[in-house]
């Protein structure tokens, strides 16, 4: 019983949700309105767990000493100050401590770890990026006409490289990018059926 | 004894890193200024809200976090800028729990910029977490997950919220961001309810919508800081009017140069790993 009643609210309401889909009525789309306050209320609720669960784990670390637990209470003094600020009167207003905080603090920091991507990206073309084989050798190729089109400077040295650029992106890139895209669109189709028809039962925690 | 491909094989990741910022930082100081030509894919959104007409309600998704802010923040500023001198009714809000601040910053000083009025010539939403879930319940009505905007201000007292219910009273949607949400938008705002959209993405995001623009799920993409840089270019006598600085642009002079070094290190490192595979460096080395 413990297993069946919530497949059955599940298959339920994928299968009435899919029939809405289908069904323009207004008693369709007061169900459909009312299913969408229903997924408001129970997402709300995974806020508050995921606050608990890092405030747990933070603390545990810190109470134990575990390596790098200065970093935990950076983490939970962090998380409260904002917190706290988050809840003063007029905390959104331009200038205030924390728009200050927000500013000139958040978004360098975030902006910061962004951009160290391209340092990486640079050590990684050089050490790792070969044509080993024809394929990387086709990747390598496509890469560097790429890079060199997406840019000013490419159409400054010749205009084919732009042309070659946009060729690839808009042919080889695109049939790519569609076949995976066809292969996620019918791998979630199928997730959703096998959850509807009760055969797929992971999202409850056991098989 | 190490031979000099052995040395540039093993070259010290610092130096490749100190290369890159000088790549970085040089063009700041010296910028070189060449040519950008804006491609299809951006001058369609440029034509899109050029040919709207005045008073038309347009919303805005700036859905994009401190992180992006280098690629999408010029984004947003050239579009708001294009709203706003077309005198378009624009609506802001963003799906990323990082970006209500962002959003407003940017609403707040492009406003200024235009002397437009808040809840007469524009509207900001702000946050709202679960992006597939407002996306869907904004096709029935904005006030069931935007009762209120940023401010609290109830949608029905704010005088350009009157007449707008859902989807059906907007001329489009531009969604900033790229990612999970971008895709989010395609699928639940564009595909549901067939409403126009246009997304300004990442440039590492780019590619992944080309196959959208061709089935005209979207009609316009502005990929990267390129794509801002086309849209500054497209711009270019507005912000020349204002004296505002083009932001994406100069920062097309900081792309060329690293991207010059990217393609230089991959060459450098491909010549020294076959010189260093070639048989006669094997056979004196053996």
């Amino acid at each position: 019983m413990k297993r069946r009643i919530p497949i059955l609210i599940v298959s339920i309401t994928g299968f009435l949700l899919t029939v809405q889909y289908f069904c323009p009525h207004p008693y369709s789309e007061a169900f459909y309105n009312n299913a969408l306050d229903w997924l408001v209320i129970i997402g709300i609720f995974a806020m508050p767990l995921g606050i608990y669960s890092m405030v747990r784990i933070q603390f545990q670390k810190v109470a134990r000493q575990e390596s790098g637990w200065g970093f935990a209470v950076i983490s939970l003094i962090s998380l409260f100050v904002m917190l706290g600020l988050g809840y003063t009167p007029k905390c959104l207003e331009a200038g205030s401590f924390f728009m200050k905080l927000f500013e000139f603090i958040y978004i360098p920091i975030q902006a910061t770890m962004f951009s160290l991507l391209a340092f990486y990206i640079a050590s990684a073309a050089y050490r790792a990026f070969r044509a080993r084989n024809l394929l990387a050798s086709i990747v390598l190729v496509s890469a560097i006409l790429v890079m060199l089109g997406r840019v000013p400077i490419g159409m400054a040295i010749h205009p084919i490289f732009p042309e070659i650029a946009d060729w690839i992106m808009n042919f080889p890139n695109m049939a790519a990018q569609r076949a995976i895209n066809i292969g996620l669109g019918l791998g979630a189709a199928s997730t959703a059926i096998k959850i509807v028809l009760g055969v797929e039962r992971s999202y409850m925690g056991f098989e | 004894m190490m031979n000099i491909w052995d040395k540039l094989l093993n070259l010290d990741r610092r130096f490749i890193y100190l290369a890159v910022f000088l790549a970085a930082i040089i063009p700041f100081l010296f910028p070189v200024g060449l040519e950008i030509n804006p491609t299809q894919e951006v001058i369609s959104i440029y034509n899109f809200i050029e040919e709207l007409p005045e008073g038309t309600a347009i919303l805005l998704a700036a859905d994009y976090d401190p992180q992006t802010e280098a690629e999408n923040g010029p984004q947003a500023r050239a579009l708001l800028r294009h709203m706003f001198k077309r005198n378009l009714k624009v609506i802001i809000m963003t799906l990323s729990q990082d970006g209500a601040a962002l959003a407003e910053m940017l609403t707040k000083s492009i406003a200024e910029e235009y002397e437009k009025e808040y809840g007469v010539d524009y509207t900001y939403l702000g946050y709202k977490p679960y992006p597939s879930i407002i996306i869907l319940s904004i096709g029935q009505d904005f006030r069931i997950s935007y009762p209120a905007d940023f401010y609290d201000t109830k949608l029905n007292d704010i005088p350009m919220m009157r007449e707008i219910k859902n989807y059906n009273d907007l001329a489009a949607i531009i969604q900033i961001g790229g990612g999970n949400v971008s895709n989010m938008w395609l699928t639940y705002a564009q595909e549901r309810y067939k409403v126009k959209l246009a997304l300004a993405v990442t440039a590492v995001s780019g590619p992944q919508y080309y196959a959208f623009l061709q089935s005209k799920q979207i009609f316009g993409l502005i990929g990267g800081l390129k794509g801002a840089a086309e849209y500054e270019t497209l711009l270019e006598s507005e912000y020349d009017r204002l004296h505002l600085h083009k932001k994406a642009i100069q920062g097309m002079n900081v792309q060329n140069f690293v991207h010059i070094l990217i393609i230089a290190l991959t060459i450098i490192g491909n010549i020294a790993f076959f010189m260093k595979r070639h048989p006669k460096h094997m056979k004196t080395k053996g």
